[in-house]
């Protein structure tokens, strides 16, 4: 059986090593045609992270052909089920990034707001104490 | 077919190369950011509707969605062409970019296997050898048409053509459960295919049916699609047809039978696919539902193929309209036409029923009194009496759309 996709043991290998893949080595010498462009650049800390992470599985087409003005909730929630259900190697701490940069560049959120929940998200992590302590 | 050792191998030294490097490296090697770049394009009617065209193996240039895992939709106008959708341009819908490239039949088998008397592993050569069965039979996914419900739904942005009409051969899955003799105990039935997903542990593509469902003798396993073997985008050796029932289940590389005494719970089961239990399978937009169920039968549906939006006709002269009808397998009792926005309707002609689970064509006349804008409206009624509504029920998910379609043509 010949296979498409990533090699599993290759992932793992990436997972590990956190190394990233760009576009250009998954679609070298394809038969299959490969999407043009990849995620839109940014200078946004999440732009290197979706660029590599998400491009290993998926094409940036699930992202680019989604409403425009989906909103931060809803792509804090898919990346939280990518990583959560669909097993992505993506650490949590990597999470406010990639929403920060998908809902500025794709959702249109205001740069600063976006920073903001940005801030709030990372803070949350690390004091996940405080976080526990306010629910009792 | 491609040769993946050698992308495998491609990446492998790529990977060697890129080593443990961060992430700040990469920022310079991504490709251009245009899209299509003279590629032939397609506007889908919604925000963020640009899509290319593209010839994947197998197939004409079809609608790209997303290219990995491939994701294709048939251009409206093959609808136009014949009740049968040709594989070249039938749809491509996939879970996971982990796709078979290549199937073996040396080596393939189809394992049936869990509360059965005899467990079996059976090559396709075998499996042709029992009792051949076809039926024609609409296919589509569960999301076709998402893109224009309204509010937006997140998903998959299809517009009609995640939907398409073959001629399936194969076995009754009925015949092959029985040959395995499936114990008194067995609730449901199982259906795993090759493709899997691209990471380890994600949640395997597994789609399951109740054992009566699945002893109804129409469900079938087939290796065949309009007297040619399945594309193997449309899941080449063989697949899992559940007539009148959402594509989700139409399992493709099929090569995993589990019969199970308990209800199959896995994600795709459990958590996705799943519709508002009421009668509509519809809520306020934005609402969560209380309870759900697992996605079943198609809704009923019906389209104009013949003319389209902006179209120019003339005054006075009859303009000939036809199209398609389909529902999940109680069969199309009528279409009717508005050629007023909806205010009044009128009978159309329907053309022989090939089977009640195929698109039936439907024919009529439109002969404009005067200049202007016509709105044409197509609405067709199933045998249970269900018809189509003028808005779209609206579900978290956006699945089962069948809203009444219109079509704007101005006469001069």
């Amino acid at each position: 059986m010949k296979y498409l996709s990533t090699h599993k043991q290759m992932l793992r290998w990436v997972v590990v090593g956190c190394a990233l893949l760009p576009v250009t080595a998954i679609g070298a010498g394809v038969e299959f045609p490969q999407e043009a462009g990849g995620y839109k650049k940014s200078d946004l800390p999440g732009y290197q992270i979706a660029n590599g992470l998400c491009l290993m599985c998926h094409s940036s087409q699930y992202v680019s052909s989604q409403p425009p003005k989906s909103s931060p909730k809803y792509w804090n929630a898919t990346i939280h089920k990518m990583k959560d259900v669909y097993k992505a190697p993506l650490q949590e701490d990597m999470i406010p990034a990639v929403v920060e940069y998908l809902s500025v560049e794709y959702g249109g959120q205001d740069r600063a707001a976006a920073h903001a929940d940005y801030e709030k998200a990372m803070a949350a992590l690390k004091s996940p104490a405080t976080a526990d302590t306010s629910k009792k | 077919m491609q040769d993946p050792n050698r992308s495998h191998a491609a990446r492998r030294r790529f990977l060697k190369s890129a080593g443990y490097t961060g992430i700040g490296l990469w920022s310079g090697l991504a490709l251009s950011p245009a899209f299509a770049a003279g590629k032939d394009t397609i506007t889908l009617p919604f925000g963020n509707g640009e899509r290319v065209l593209e010839a994947f193996p197998g197939k004409r240039p079809l609608i790209v969605l997303t290219n990995r895992p491939p994701q294709l939709e048939t251009p409206f106008s093959v609808f136009n062409d014949g009740l049968i959708t040709p594989n070249d341009a039938f749809f491509v819908r996939y879970h996971w970019s982990g796709i078979p490239t290549e199937v073996d039949l040396k080596s393939f088998r189809l394992k049936v296997h869990g509360s059965v008397s005899k467990p079996l592993e059976l090559t396709l050569d075998e499996l042709k050898k029992l009792p051949n069965k076809e039926i024609t039979a609409v296919h589509q996914c569960s999301g076709n048409s998402r893109g224009f419900f309204e509010p937006r739904i997140n998903g998959g942005q299809l517009g009609h053509g995640a939907m398409g009409n073959a001629k399936w051969k194969g076995v009754a899955l009925k015949d092959v459960l029985e040959l395995a003799g499936v114990a008194g105990s067995a609730k449901q039935v199982a259906f795993n295919g090759l493709d899997h997903p691209p990471v380890p542990d994600g949640p395997d593509f597994i789609k399951a049916l109740d054992i009566d469902h699945g002893m109804d003798g129409e469900v079938m396993l087939a290796w065949s699609m309009n007297d040619e073997d399945l594309p193997l985008l449309n899941g080449y050796p063989l697949r899992l047809i559940v007539p009148g029932y959402f594509g989700t289940y139409w399992v493709k590389h099929l090569n995993d039978i589990h019969v199970m005494d308990d209800v199959f719970d896995g994600f795709w089961m459990s958590k996705a696919y799943r519709i508002p239990d009421n009668d509509c399978h519809c809520v306020k937009p934005g609402e969560a539902p209380g309870k759900t169920i697992p996605i079943e039968r198609f809704s009923v549906r019906s389209f104009i193929t013949n003319v389209t939006d902006d179209a120019r006709i003339t005054v006075g002269k009859p303009q000939a309209l036809r199209g398609i009808a389909f529902d999940g397998g109680s069969g199309i009792k009528s279409v009717q036409l508005s050629t007023d926005g909806g205010s009044s309707w009128s009978d159309a002609r329907l053309g022989d029923e090939i089977s009640k689970y195929s698109f039936r064509e439907w024919t009529g006349e439109f002969t404009p009194q005067k200049q202007g804008e016509f709105k044409l409206m197509v609405r067709a009624t199933n045998q249970k009496g269900e018809t189509q509504p003028m808005q779209a029920n609206w579900n978290p998910s956006g699945y089962r759309m069948n809203r009444i379609e219109q079509i704007r043509v101005i006469a001069a």
